[in-house]
Parts: structure tokens; sequence; C-alpha cells
């Protein structure tokens, strides 16, 4: 059976009035890719500082690797590489060069190779001093950081943010499963939910400090349906099992329902349907139209 | 385009209206406590002395805090570029920019020697000092604005303006004979003086915009010779000789002193320059030479401090009272983190004394030149004589303990970044002791009652200390933050240095020191002694403290 290496148990957090963090808990096993969604003020972050030890459980319990990251830092940080979302915490003063040198002290297990091949793929200048990067280079700097001593749990908070579309497709694509195929793991956090239907294997959906959805990848699709529908006369209302959002136009409905593909036909042929269309709804589809009327959840 | 520079104005103040408040507040409250000394029967020095005291230290104060303000210190020491995209010329930006920090330095002023008058009656000079602050203040913005190149390039400028205004304050003031004893006060402004001014501020005025200018299209000089110089053939050459750090420990050391480490070293050299410059440019007697000479000491003295909060800084742009996550994720434990900062605050303070050395060597050779090495040798020669070398070494061991002390609390406080309960404490114990030096001084104490008020006090100061550092070791060690081997060096390490400090107290001060001419009934020696064992638990503190505060802001 494989490992947690995350473990979350019922974590509330509150800055002031409000609820950053409500009752969370959550599991992550290894070898996978976990993808983080959620709005603005979901709580991503929040939960991300938690993991990291930055932010202390005031109630609930936290676990990573099976230590506490508040009690045993060192322990914790040594074996994962994080990626803030804030691209201007890299010291600015250094120079690429010099920031691999002051990293390498900390990780016995730091690949130089490595760092030197992706800044190489990145077409990073290791002379060049921080500070007069762009902001996309700086999030490839801090990704190299984050990756070249081959950490056990890698922890991207919106790795994406910033950077043009083909390094975007080198990131997630090459390098996060690269990291997954040698049998470690991706925590991550983006707002694209194109970016984890791309290479996530686990979803967890945040809504409100809360856990909104958590189910692999492929569990959510196969849990939600989109269909279209043609109808001979025009319908003031339509029900249909599990049905979280809708959209009429004349005849033509578009509906998107948590329930089962048969069973969804079954019911608008009954209802009348003279063309029945099914697809797999995006995960863009499904959190938009969930997470507008709070419905749904896995 | 007024109300543009009118909301500029206005969101400078602003945005440091609690500070200027607090400094405002806090002028008051000094001059309160003068007030009631004063009431007392203790003196105050009359106004030009008062003025040299606190006026001239408070120019240049808001000189550096007005600076700061106006300036993008924490991007880059230059214009703040969020300003370049406003729709309006660079000279308006910049009078609107400049206005701000003039008009707030003046309004502090304002309400300071205001104060001053009807608290203490003080009749500080206004315009003078007014206009002189506001020129001080127009070209300490422009060199930060305008200098090309790198932070430290700034300075050189800055030092040049610095020395020539304070030479040129000076012979209004007596600067030259500082710190007491000012020749003259500035009452009144002559045409000369007015004309002077008004030229040295246009040309402020002027040469912050062409600097600004040239910022705003991106054509400011970069001095790229010269920095390419320096990075490619002095820095990079040393740092790729420096193939890699021996550990975590060393990599950490490193980038606390590249971070803040230098800081202090450099503000003293800066101060040291200022003050060469002021010396080779004045006119000094033997006496103001080596007034100025010894003036110097308060570097060493005040620099532990600074460093300490310095090295103890820790936290983000982005929150405030949390250490910033590129420190926060290193994988290192909150004690092996405080201990490589409290290091870095040490060999801060470290430096700066070298600096100080050798800028006080550098100063007696210029004496020697000058003619004067005569004078102040004597004077070296006196103090010598007078306290021996015995008592040389423990002051200069006292004084290093008490630099370490403070350096290491500093920074142990600047980590847990609660200063707003230093502030309370300071109050507190102020408010305590006002009431009893009015009884004291109206005679409404007897001998017995002041006797049970010192056995009080010595026995709460060193209640306070001890239990605080106990209770500090006691959180550490539950914390798993301290081993218990270091807590038996820390045990055997306080009580050698009770033995040895109480030994060569006695050995070195006891006969004829001022305390064998104090009455006898009134030293209650047990509870001195209780307090003074107390007092050298805080040396130790630190070592459990740091790490506790370090692991608070670490994990908020």
């Amino acid at each position: 059976m494989t490992e947690n290496i995350i473990h979350v148990e019922n974590v509330t957090r509150c800055f002031g009035k409000t609820v950053a963090l409500d009752k969370v808990s959550l599991n992550m096993t290894g070898g996978i890719v976990l993808g983080l969604v959620g709005e603005n003020g979901a709580g991503k972050t929040t939960l991300i500082k938690h993991l990291l030890g930055l932010l202390r459980a005031r109630e609930g319990k936290v676990r990573v690797f099976g230590k506490d990251p508040v009690a045993e830092p060192e322990y914790v940080l040594a074996r994962l590489g994080y990626l803030s979302e804030h691209r201007e915490d890299l010291p600015g003063w250094m120079r690429i060069r010099e920031l691999f040198r002051y990293t390498r002290a900390f990780y016995p297990k730091w690949d130089d190779p490595y760092a030197q091949q992706l800044c190489k793929t990145f077409g990073l200048d290791p002379d060049q001093q921080i500070k007069t990067l762009s902001k996309g280079q700086k999030a490839q700097v801090g990704l190299i950081n984050a990756l070249a001593h081959r950490p056990q749990l890698l922890l991207l908070d919106e790795p994406s943010s910033g950077l043009d579309p083909v390094v975007r497709h080198d990131i997630l694509t090459a390098v996060i499963r690269n990291v997954v195929d040698e049998g470690r793991s991706v925590f991550f956090s983006s707002h694209l939910l194109n970016e984890i239907e791309l290479i996530a294997d686990h979803v967890v959906i945040m809504h409100k400090g809360g856990i909104f959805v958590d189910s692999p990848l492929s569990e959510i699709q196969n849990a939600y349906c989109a269909l279209e529908l043609h109808f001979e006369r025009h319908l003031e209302k339509l029900q249909l099992p599990g049905l979280i959002w809708s959209r009429n136009q004349d005849r033509q409905w578009n509906v998107l329902c948590k329930a089962d593909v048969d069973v969804l036909k079954q019911k608008a042929a009954e209802l009348g349907a003279l063309r029945i269309e099914a697809k797999r709804p995006t995960l863009n589809e499904i959190f938009v139209s969930s997470v507008k009327d709070d419905k749904g959840g896995i | 385009m007024p109300t543009m520079v009118i909301q500029i104005v206005w969101s400078f103040i602003r945005r440091i209206r609690l500070k200027l408040l607090l400094i405002i507040l806090g002028c008051g409250v000094a001059f309160g406590v003068l007030r009631f000394l004063n009431g007392l029967g203790y003196p105050i020095p009359d106004s030009p002395k008062s003025f040299c005291f606190f006026g001239l230290q408070l120019l240049l104060g808001l000189t550096l805090f007005i600076t700061y303000y106006s300036t993008e210190f924490s991007k880059k020491v230059g214009f703040p570029t969020r300003m370049y995209v406003l729709p309006a010329r660079t000279y308006l930006l910049v009078s609107a920019q400049m206005l701000s920090g003039i008009l707030t330095g003046l309004l502090i002023y304002f309400a300071v020697a205001t104060m001053a008058w009807m608290l203490l009656e003080m009749k500080w000079p206004l315009f003078g000092p007014s206009f002189f602050l506001a020129v001080f203040l127009a070209w300490n913005m422009t060199i930060a604005w305008s200098a090309p190149g790198l932070s430290i390039v700034k300075a050189l400028p800055a030092v040049l303006i610095w020395a020539v205004l304070l030479v040129w304050i000076g012979k209004r003031f007596g600067i030259d004979s500082m710190p007491m004893n000012p020749s003259k006060m500035w009452t009144s402004v002559t045409p000369g003086e007015l004309l002077t001014m008004i030229l040295l501020g246009v040309g402020a005025y002027v040469t912050a915009i062409v600097g600004v200018s040239l910022d705003r299209r991106g054509d400011s000089p970069e001095l790229a010779g010269v920095e390419a110089w320096l990075e490619k053939d002095v820095l990079m050459k040393r740092s790729q000789k420096n193939r890699g750090f021996s550990g975590p420990v060393a990599a950490q050391m490193w980038f606390e002193i590249h971070t803040r480490g230098h800081l202090i070293p450099i503000a003293n050299v800066f101060f040291q320059l200022v003050l060469l410059v002021v010396y080779l440019c004045g006119q000094h007697d033997g006496t103001g030479m080596i007034t100025l000479i010894i003036a110097t000491v308060i570097v060493p003295i005040g620099c532990p401090f600074f460093a300490g909060t310095l090295a103890g800084h820790c936290s983000s742009l982005h929150e405030p009272t949390q250490m910033d996550s590129f420190r926060a994720i290193r994988p290192m434990s909150s004690q092996a983190l405080a201990h490589v900062m409290l290091r870095n605050g040490g060999l801060s303070v470290l430096l700066t004394w070298s600096g100080w050395l050798a800028s006080f060597v550098l100063l007696v050779v210029f004496a020697h030149i000058k003619g004067h090495s005569g004078e102040l040798f004597e004077l070296i020669t006196g103090y010598y004589e007078r306290i021996g070398l015995g008592r040389w070494v423990f002051i200069f061991l006292f004084v290093s303990i008490v630099s370490w002390t403070t350096m290491a609390t500093a920074a142990s406080k600047a980590m847990a970044g609660s200063h707003w309960i230093q502030w309370l404490t300071r109050l507190g114990i102020l408010a305590v002791s006002l009431p009893l030096i009015y009884f004291h001084s109206k005679g409404m104490i007897t001998p017995a009652q002041y006797l049970v008020l010192i056995i009080v006090f010595c026995c709460g100061v060193g209640l306070y200390c001890s239990s605080r550092t106990i209770l500090a070791f006691y959180k550490a060690r539950k914390k798993r933050l301290i081993g218990d081997r270091p807590i038996y060096f820390v045990a055997i390490g306080w009580i050698v240095l009770c033995f040895v400090s109480a030994y060569s107290f006695v050995r070195l001060f006891g006969a004829g020191s001022p305390s064998d001419r104090l009455p006898q009934e009134f030293i209650p020696v047990y509870s001195v002694v209780f307090m003074l064992a107390g007092l050298l638990m805080l040396p130790f503190a630190p070592l459990a403290t740091a790490p506790l505060a370090l692991a608070k802001s670490r994990s908020h």
C-alpha cells in the first residue's frame, strides 16, 4: 500500500473574521500529480503554507512525510522543493549561478548537470542577476531551484503564472511528468483548469476555504456528463437527475449533470428529446458550473 | 495638474501619518519628562545648547527618514517608478515628491520646535533651520533619485553634500566645537545666507529633474564600465573561486551577510567619511578636534543595537509580521537559523568596530599632521594612568558583553517582530519611575522607605531577568529548540561569569570606588547581588529567545 506523504486532518485557519481554511482534510499518496484548484481566496496558498510549516495548524493536524512541518522543518523541507507564487521572493541581488551554489549547500542530492541542462533548455544565462530577469524567467529559475535537488515532493504554487505558452507546456509536460515518472510526487496549485486536466492524476478543488472536490481526475470526468438536447417543442423547465447547470435556447438545451450517462439519456428520451448528444465535460465546465451556485461536489 | 500634485503630497503624508504622529508624540513625551525633571530642580540646557543637542539630531534624523520614504528603497534606491506612468511631465512629478518630503520635514520641525517652546521655553530658531532642512532634504532626495549606478556609488556624492552643508551650518552654530557648546544661535537669516540656500535648493531641484527624466526614459547613465569591471573582474572571480560552501551554515551565513550584515559597517564608513571631510574642511583648535575624535566613540557603542535589529529582521514585503518564505523554507532547524542570524549580527558589529578603529587611527594621524597630537596623547595618557590597565581590560570585556547582549537581544526582538511590547515596557518603566523621582526629590520618602524601594527595585530586576531567561530556556527545551548539553554549558558559563565579574569588580574597583562613598545603609548588598546575578543571565538568554522568536516568526 502506498503511504500518504501528505496528511491534513480537520485544519481550520482564520485571519480575523475571514475563514481561510474550514476543517480541511486531505491525503496524498506518493508518485502522483495532485492538482489543487480554486478561485481567488479559496485557501490554496494558505493550505500550501501549512504544508511548508510557514503557518502553524492551530486547529487540526498537518503531517508531511509523517512529520509535523512546524516541529521538524529541517526533515520536511529537505525532502521537498517549493516554488512560490511570489516570484520576487528570490533574492534579486544574487546571480543565477550564485543562487544554485547557495542552494546546493542545503541539499546533498543537488544535481548540477540537471540544473545546467534546465538552464540551457530555458535559455537562461547563469551569470545574470535575478533582479534583471523577467517574471517568467524568475519562475523558471525558481523552478530549477526547486527541482535540481530531486525532491521527493515538489510543491508548486501557481507555477505557470507569467510563463509563455511554450515554456508552460515544457514545464507541465516534460518537467512535471518526468518528476512523477521517477516515482516522486507533485502538488501544484493553479487557476488554470486546463493545466490540471493536462497532467494531474488527482484533483482537489477548494471553494471558500473548504475542500469541494477530492477525487482522481478520471473519476470526476466519469461522474459528470454534459448533454446537448433538442426537443420537438419549447420546454419551460427541464428536470434531470443530478442536474447542476442548464441553459436553453428555443428548443435546444445544454445541461451538465452529475449522473450516469445512460440514465440521463433514457430520462431525456422520456421527456421527448429528439436528438441527444452526450460529451465528457471539461474540468473547467464542471468547476465553473458547480461553484457558481455552490452545487455538486463529489 | 495642481490637483495631482496635491494628491501626491497628500498620499505621501497619509502613508507615513502614523510615524509622523509617533515622532511628534515621542518628542512631546521627551520634553514633558524634561519639564517634569526641571520642576524638580534638575537644570535644562539653555536654548543654544538644547538646540545643538536635540534640534540638530532631529534635523539629521528627519533627513534620513524623509529620504527613505520618498525613495523606492525596497526595490532600488531611486525615484518611485510607479509614478512614471502618471500622465504628468517629469518636473511636476519631481516637484510633487520633493514638496511632499520637504513639507513633511518642516511640519515635524515646526511641531517639535513649538512644543520645545511651550513646554520648556526653549526658543529654537525657525527660519534658518527650516531653510537649511529644506535644502538638505532636497539634496538628499536628488542624490537618491538621480545619482547613477549602484546604491553604494550614490553614497559618494552624498558624503560630499553632507560634509559641505554640515561645515556650512557649523559656521552658524559652532558645530566645530560640538557636541554641546555652540558658539551662536541662528536667530536671523542674512540676505547672503538666504540667497545661498535658494541657489542650493534650485540646484538640487534642477539636478533632480534631469536625473529623474533620464531614469524615466531609461537613459540613466549606468556607469557600465565601472560596474562591469567590479562585477566581472572582482566579484565574479571571487565567486568562481568559491566553488561551494562547506555546509548549510556557511551558505546561510554568506546569504545573511550579503542581505543585511554589510549595511551597518557600510553606514559606519559613510559616517566616518562625512566626519573626515568635516574635519578636513573645518577650522579646528586642538580641543575641538579631540572632541570630534572622541565623539566617534558613539559608533562602537551604538552599533550593536542597530546591527542586531537588522540581523534579526526577517519579515517579507508581503507579510510584515512573518518571515520571508525564501528564508523560512531553508531546510535548517529554527535553532540553527537563529544562531546564524546572531552570528551575522556579531560579525556586523566586529566589522563596524574594525572600521571605526581604522578611522580613529586615521583621525589621530591627521591630528598629528596638524600638530594637535600632543594634546590628544596627553588626554589618552591621562585617562590610561587614572584608570589603569586592569580596569581597562575589565571595561573592554564589560563593553563586549554588553554589546553582545544588546545585539543579540535586539536581534531576538526583531525576529519576533513584536516592537510594540518593547515600547509598552519602556513607557511602563517611565510611568513607574517618574512618581518615584518626584517623591524622592520632594523629600517625601524616608530613608527606611528608600531602602525598601531599592530592595524592591533590585529584587524586581533580578527576578524579571532570571525568570524570563529560565522560562525561555524551559520553553525552548520543550519545543526541542535547544538540547540538554547547551543548557548545562549555559548554566556553567553563567556561574563562571558571576564569579569572574564579582572578583574582578571587587579587585579592580573595590578600594576608593564611588560605592565606598555612598551611605552604607542605602546599599542592600544581597538584593544588589541578586539583581546582578539576574542581569548576568541576559547575555545567555538570546540563545533560547532567538530560536523561540524565529520559530514563531517562521510558523505564524
